[in-house]
């Protein structure tokens, strides 16, 4: 029998792992939310949001938690981008054409990075990663604690953005109903480019902490973008609190499984869940019934 | 008709497709009247590209070294043209995936025609993509670990040397290390809590499996209280290492390649606090351990045998260290260094065989016996067993941290006529049990 | 009576005219001395056969993203097997038969799934299945688990492989026991797809497709012929593994790799999803690329280039190169004065 202490240790990696699934799912329910588009590449664009705040910290040595704004801000650009030429031009022409186009997009973006800065593995390092809070049995690194308060504050601040003002709200009318959104005046081309965009940004997010968490390498991205339409499933599509629930306990239940069951299972273990929760309540846990 | 014609318009556009993609004229082959080759065609296989480029890359800069150097003097003397023919390196590049392997490995034997074959960098790799060559074209595999590839009785192992540690060379010096000098230090009165991480693949199973044998034959007083594996594309090492921490042990002995090890030291320290004595395999004695590592490897151990950083040992050391450094601005590994002495090898074994011919190369190799190279070897001399193994001789690297340089060097600590210093325990150290 | 009107006469099917094709099959190995470029041939044989089977999938409207998986399952129930003592035959066909078994079991599970719901369950399938298999020695030793199985070419002797199916001379070197074996394991496979596809089996597949809904009101039973489409399709996956797990030297569970799952995919769609040719068109051009840019040497540009020819295909080609050779022999079957009709393809 484990120590009380270790399973607390085991609770905040996997809090925290979920913290990196949480705005993952958050920005892809977001996008599929206003375009109905499916993006199985989002684990790319996080992969460029690690990268690129690895650029910036390599070259200015910044405080990389500052750096994640930046990248959030040139990731989401990136996003823009591929939506307004990429997803636009195949929206509408069926879902399948959406995927494809997106396995394509996993292997131009994940190759191209590993041809441009090689496939050994980075890793950023913040001004805190040797400093712990010490509880006595428990010691918890400060990155963690961080990377709690930083997903809350982003989660926060977009509640705030959605709704308080007139685009936020411009967005969740697309996102409800695009007939009547356009009736009252909303261009829904610039919705999709924004939701693109945001949903983009929160990867990014994602992408700088796991980063600033675990080493990475080009290849980190791929199965943890797929893990995060596993989530949005799971906590059912279109509700941000599922994403975030079924997002924590992702990273809760892969830890333990580490822990009780070994490594082997880690990915494996997402998607039987992912299976139990289509066969019992294929709505996902917080889904309306359509 | 008008089908038959279209159908046929098709079918000659396929065969084009066929014909422009792959196909190339047949290699000459000898004829009666002795021509002197251009070449001797030696291939090279390595993971050029994928999870182990940075090893892969240091055995491909080792073996172009060793050819330029012999094909400065004009290469290897060839009696059958009574000529010195230069060396051709074609290089296989394996991904390290064992299905890219053998594609690899077929292309450099069919294709490329290669008289031998040289590299060979992770077990699960190599002994997928040693079956091509089986009884066809020598291979000196420098570069995989498990003893099964010289040992394999599934296929004919005549063709196959091993110029490498195998997993029983160096689960005994380390665990005996365990015994003989940390033991004494942190449990002097009790069995010493062994904890094992390994890759679960060929290279992380063989070496568990000899350790466990080797303790219990042995009888060693080692209790083995963790044994984790991970995937090979694993990069988060907490939950692991906290369960490692929860058996409390008093060293961590991991079986991995340099970036999932670099993690575990770092993780391991740093994230979960689990201050302990690591110890990592020969496989990564690389720059890159160094570099990721950085003041992380303060007082951790590396199991080796071949030393570039530490104090010099061999009178070899130096010339090569500089020219390696002076071709590729880097630091050599150890995998590159067994690459280079490889390509000695069969240089060597072709001018004693006197031919190209893939058999007489295959015996000549069988039957070396010459003076150790760059890795040393017990009693001194370059021969292989009758597995076709040679008796490297098995270093143990304490590594330091120097704060002003900024740099993580190591010192032996074993073996005796070697070490410069005794093995002393890390500064945060905490006994396990 | 002219040539012209023997070949009318006895041309009652278009499919004569692949007559050629299939000789050209048959004697190339003669023909070669090259065996790497034999390999590739094979490999492609290979391919055409997986690529179907996931086209197969396809045209019911079911798209994997996990085929691998039953690759995988066929390749290792096959080879369990064969090493502790079946035949090559029932061995092979075991494999196919398990994956199908297996295919059954998450066809129920996705038939109410649509598109990407049913992509990520099969996605998920093939990584549950790396960790089924990793972990399988825990329980049942002799499987190996990450290991795999190694050396098969010792255990599995080709000439036995291809001898006991009683077509092959043992005469025959390896190499081309193992290129006839695929040969017309892949003759087969194009004529089971294209008899299932023109049968009233395919014309069902075809109505789920289009409009579910319609579909259901026109009496197509939704749920059975989604299960067939799994069930067949699954088959020729794994008898697809089966025989690639001997001939390529061994298997591990490498086999249900995200790529090996997505390979049939970019094939498929590059030739022209939904045709019997389209994977047969685009295993071939996509293979030979792919072969031919590893004797370059590129690894990385490679899986790079791939990436480019998939999204350029969906932004440009969305039907594949089908259409396009079909338009290129019409133009110049109407220069030479010959209207073509439809091809079987």
């Amino acid at each position: 029998m484990a120590e009380i202490t270790t399973l607390i240790q085991i609770f905040i990696w996997g809090l925290t792992a979920g913290c990196i699934y949480v705005l993952m799912a958050v920005g892809l329910n977001m996008i599929f939310g206003v375009m109905k588009v499916v993006n199985f590449a989002h684990g790319e664009i996080m992969m460029l949001g690690a990268f690129t705040s690895f650029w910036v910290y390599n070259y200015t040595g910044i405080n990389p938690y500052f750096i994640m704004f930046i990248s959030m801000i040139v990731v989401g650009i990136f996003g823009v981008i591929i939506e307004r030429y990429g997803f636009r031009k195949v929206l509408g022409t069926g879902k399948l054409n959406e995927i494809f186009l997106s396995l394509g997009l996993i292997y131009i973006i994940q190759n191209l990075s590993v041809k441009l800065w090689t496939d050994d593995i980075r890793k950023i390092n913040s001004p805190f990663s040797s400093m712990t809070l010490d509880l006595g049995m428990l010691n918890i690194t400060y990155d963690r604690l961080i990377a709690i308060g930083f997903t809350a504050l982003i989660l926060i601040s977009l509640y705030l953005f959605l709704t308080k003002t007139d685009v936020g709200r411009a967005l969740r009318a697309t996102s409800q109903n695009h007939e009547a959104a356009m009736l009252m005046g909303v261009n829904v081309n610039h919705m999709y480019m924004l939701s693109f965009g945001i949903g983009s940004a929160l990867a990014a997010a994602a992408g700088t902490i796991a980063a600033i968490l675990t080493p990475f390498n080009p290849y980190m991205g791929t199965i943890s973008g797929i893990m995060a339409f596993t989530v949005i499933i799971i906590g059912g599509l279109g509700s941000i609190p599922g994403a975030i629930i079924a997002g924590l306990m992702l990273g809760l239940v892969q830890n333990f499984t580490i822990f009780y069951f070994g490594g082997a299972w880690k990915d494996a273990v997402a998607f039987v869940l992912l299976i139990i929760v289509l066969i019992i309540k294929p709505t996902g846990l917080f889904g309306e019934e359509h | 008709m008008k089908n038959v014609k279209g159908n046929i318009l098709i079918i000659l556009l396929i065969l084009a497709a066929i014909i422009s993609a792959g196909c190339t004229a047949p290699s000459d082959e000898v004829s009666d009247k002795i021509v002197v080759p251009n070449s001797i065609k030696i291939g090279l296989v390595a993971p050029l590209s994928g999870g182990a480029s940075s090893t892969g890359n240091d055995m491909k800069q080792a073996a172009i070294l060793a050819v330029e150097e012999i094909n400065a003097n004009g290469g290897v003397f060839v009696k059958k043209y009574d000529a010195k023919i230069p060396l051709e390196l074609v290089e296989g590049d394996t991904q390290t995936s064992p299905t890219e392997g053998v594609t690899a490995v077929e292309r450099l034997i069919s294709r490329d025609n290669v008289v031998v074959l040289v590299g060979g960098f992770s077990s699960g790799v190599t002994l997928a993509n040693q079956v091509p060559a089986v009884g066809k074209v020598p291979y000196v595999i420098t570069g995989a670990s498990s003893s099964q590839v010289t040992r394999r009785t599934d296929i004919n192992t005549s063709y196959f040397y091993h110029y490498c540690s195998t997993t029983d060379d160096y689960s005994q010096p380390i665990l005996q290390f365990f015994v003989d000098e940390l033991k004494p230090l942190v449990a002097a009165d009790r069995d010493l809590k062994l904890a094992l991480i390994y890759r679960d693949d060929a290279y992380g199973k063989g070496v568990i499996e000899s350790s466990i044998a080797y303790i219990e034959d042995n009888d060693l007083p080692i209790e083995l209280v963790a044994q984790e594996k991970y995937p090979g594309a694993e990069t988060d090492f907490h939950a692991y290492l906290t369960k490692i921490a929860d058996a409390k042990p008093d060293a961590v002995y991991t079986v991995g390649f340099v970036q999932d090890t670099a993690s575990i030291y770092i993780q391991g320290q740093r994230d979960v606090g689990l201050n302990t004595v690591y110890m990592a395999v020969e496989c990564n004695e690389d720059p890159a351990f160094y570099d990721l590592l950085g003041e992380w490897g303060d007082g951790q151990l590396l199991e080796s045998k071949f030393a570039p950083y530490a104090p010099e040992y061999t009178e070899m050391m130096k010339p090569y260290k500089d020219a390696y450094l002076a071709k590729w601005g880097v630091m050599p590994g150890m995998m590159g260094a067994d690459t280079y002495d490889g390509i000695y090898l069969v240089a060597s074994a072709i001018e004693r065989a006197g031919t190209l011919d893939r058999s007489d190369v295959n015996n000549a190799i069988k039957q070396t016996n010459e003076p150790e190279k760059l890795i040393l070897m017990e009693g001194g001399n370059i021969a292989f067993d009758e597995y076709n193994e040679i008796s490297p001789r098995i270093f143990i690297e304490q590594m330091f941290w120097n704060n002003e340089t900024e740099e993580l060097i190591p010192v032996l600590v074993l073996p005796e006529d070697l070490k410069s210093q005794d093995f002393v325990l890390p500064d945060k150290y905490e006994i396990g049990g | 009576m002219g040539v012209k009107e023997l070949v009318r006469k006895y041309a009652v099917s278009p499919f004569l005219a692949y007559i050629p094709l299939v000789i050209i099959g048959l004697i190339l190995p003669l023909a070669i001395t090259d065996d790497f470029f034999i390999r590739i041939i094979v490999l492609t044989f290979f391919y055409i056969m997986y690529s179907s089977s996931w086209n197969l999938l396809a045209y019911s409207g079911q798209a994997s993203l996990g085929h691998a998986a039953f690759l995988g399952i066929g390749g290792f129930a096959s080879t369990i097997l064969i090493i502790n003592g079946a035949s090559p035959v029932v061995g092979v066909l075991t494999g196919a038969l398990t994956a199908s078994l297996v295919g059954l079991f998450l066809g129920i599970i996705c038939v109410r799934l649509k598109e990407w719901f049913l992509g990520l369950v099969t996605f998920g399938f093939a990584i549950i299945m790396v960790a089924i298999v990793n972990e399988s020695s825990v329980f049942i030793e002799a499987l190996n688990g990450a290991l795999g199985f190694i050396g098969l070419s010792g255990s599995i002797d080709p000439h036995i492989f291809g001898g006991s199916l009683g077509i092959f001379s043992p005469d025959l070197v390896p190499r081309d026991q193992y290129y006839y074996l695929f040969f017309f394991a892949m003759m087969a496979t194009i004529l089971a797809t294209h008899l299932i596809i023109k049968s009233k089996i395919g014309f069902a597949f075809a109505a789920i497709r289009e409009n579910q809904i319609e579909a259901a009101m026109m009496g197509v039973d939704i749920t059975k012929y989604k299960l067939i489409a799994f069930i067949i399709s699954t088959f020729i996956a794994g008898f697809a593994g089966a025989l690639f797990a001997p001939y390529n030297y061994f298997i591990n569970p490498e086999m249900f790799s995200v790529h090996n799952s997505f390979m049939p995919i970019i094939m498929t769609i590059s030739g022209g999803i939904g045709t019997i040719g389209g994977p047969v068109i685009g295993a071939l051009t996509i293979n030979l690329i792919w072969e031919q840019m590893g004797l370059w040497g590129m690894s990385i540009d490679r899986l790079l280039i791939l990436g480019v020819i998939l999204v350029l295909e969906i932004l440009f080609l969305p039907k594949g190169l089908m259409p396009l050779i079909k338009k290129v022999i019409n133009r110049i079957s109407k220069v030479m004065g010959l209207t073509s009709r439809d091809m079987p393809l």
